[in-house]
């Protein structure tokens, strides 16, 4: 028995994707944005379809829908629910690929771009047509870093 | 002249005793935040490894000496430089005199990035369209007759159809924007 009632969606459930898709509002409702979701904690499993809230003691409201509603009544807003849902899922995979993995290495990337001087730390950097071409490739190294931490979030936007 | 390097001892088989010991500190940071790209991209490090010391070096290197500096395998880096030539990110270089080949980076990001997404992406993206095209409810999920299921199976290939298409038109604009 769990005491706090946790958001799960169902094996159905297209909206699912983290777990802060499932999130509490102020006031305790919770809002699932799957098409098909449950809510767990009471030990009921009560079905939640899109849009709509769902209160701690398991009454479902959505525009002006009493809860219990049968499924046919809630399905225009499953429907635009389950699109919503699409749209979203994809953003979040891109946006959570980009933010867990491509980001950190832009930052390291970043870090170790800005502290790499050409005339110092390279073994190869002896005469000055070398340093020059050093200097040059390690600013545009730079560039690179700063464009990439632009465009890759922009792509991460357009593919979702 | 090939290189600044001092040419590594091919007699001893440490690498540490040969070539990485020749390399600098800035040389080193240049391959590490290759071999971090690299693997981002989930390719494999020696390619990092190799474009970052091509990349680090300002002269072109020949290939016995990337074998030396980095201590990898010849097949190691004979299929590297196979695979970053094929994308355009490595060029060959004749230097008059040498018989051996050298090698030099493309620093063109336009170049890198759309060479990367034609040889490597794009083939991807044509494979997963050609099988996401392919499949259908009715065949491919014959085992599934609850037709509720069967409705969410058939919408999340709809969205795998719509996503490779969708990657198709971003991925190569993006390599523009980048460029």
């Amino acid at each position: 028995m769990i005491s706090e009632p946790v958001i799960t969606c169902s094996a159905l459930c297209l909206g699912h994707f983290e777990p802060d898709v499932a999130r509490q509002r102020e006031d305790g409702r919770r809002i699932c944005r799957g098409p098909q979701t449950s809510v767990q904690g009471d030990a009921t499993r009560v079905p939640v379809w899109a849009g709509k809230e769902q209160t701690d003691g398991g009454r479902e409201r959505v525009d002006g829908v009493a809860g219990g509603a049968a499924p046919e009544q809630s399905a225009g807003v499953t429907n635009a629910g389950a699109l919503w849902a699409q749209k979203e899922q994809m953003r979040k995979l891109v946006a959570g690929y980009i933010r867990e993995s491509v980001q950190p290495q832009l930052d390291r990337w970043g870090e170790r771009s800005k502290n790499l001087k050409a005339n110092v730390q390279f073994a190869a950097a002896g005469e000055l047509g070398d340093r020059k071409v050093l200097a040059s490739r390690l600013e545009k190294l730079r560039k690179w870093q700063r464009r990439a931490a632009v465009v890759l979030p922009t792509m991460g936007r357009l593919l979702g | 002249m090939e290189t600044l390097i001092p040419a590594p001892d091919s007699q001893s088989p440490d690498p540490d005793a040969t070539g990485q010991r020749l390399l600098g500190t800035g040389e080193r940071e240049v391959i590490t935040i290759f071999v971090e790209l690299a693997q981002t991209l989930g390719l494999p490090k020696s390619l990092g490894e190799i474009y970052g010391l091509l990349y680090a070096v300002p002269r072109p290197l020949a290939f016995q000496s990337i074998v030396d500096l980095l201590g990898l395998s010849k097949g190691s880096v004979s299929q590297g430089l196979r695979f970053l030539r094929n994308v355009g990110a490595v060029k060959p270089v004749v230097i008059s005199g040498d018989r051996r080949e050298f090698y030099e980076p493309e620093t063109e990001l336009r170049k890198l990035v759309s060479g990367f997404i034609r040889e490597s992406v794009q083939p991807q993206l044509d494979r997963w369209g050609e099988r996401a095209k392919g499949l259908d409810t009715g065949d491919a999920f014959a085992a599934i007759n609850n037709a509720v299921d069967r409705k969410v199976v058939a919408s999340r290939l709809e969205k795998l159809r719509k996503w490779q298409k969708r990657a198709s038109v971003v991925l190569p604009t993006m390599g523009k924007l980048l460029g």
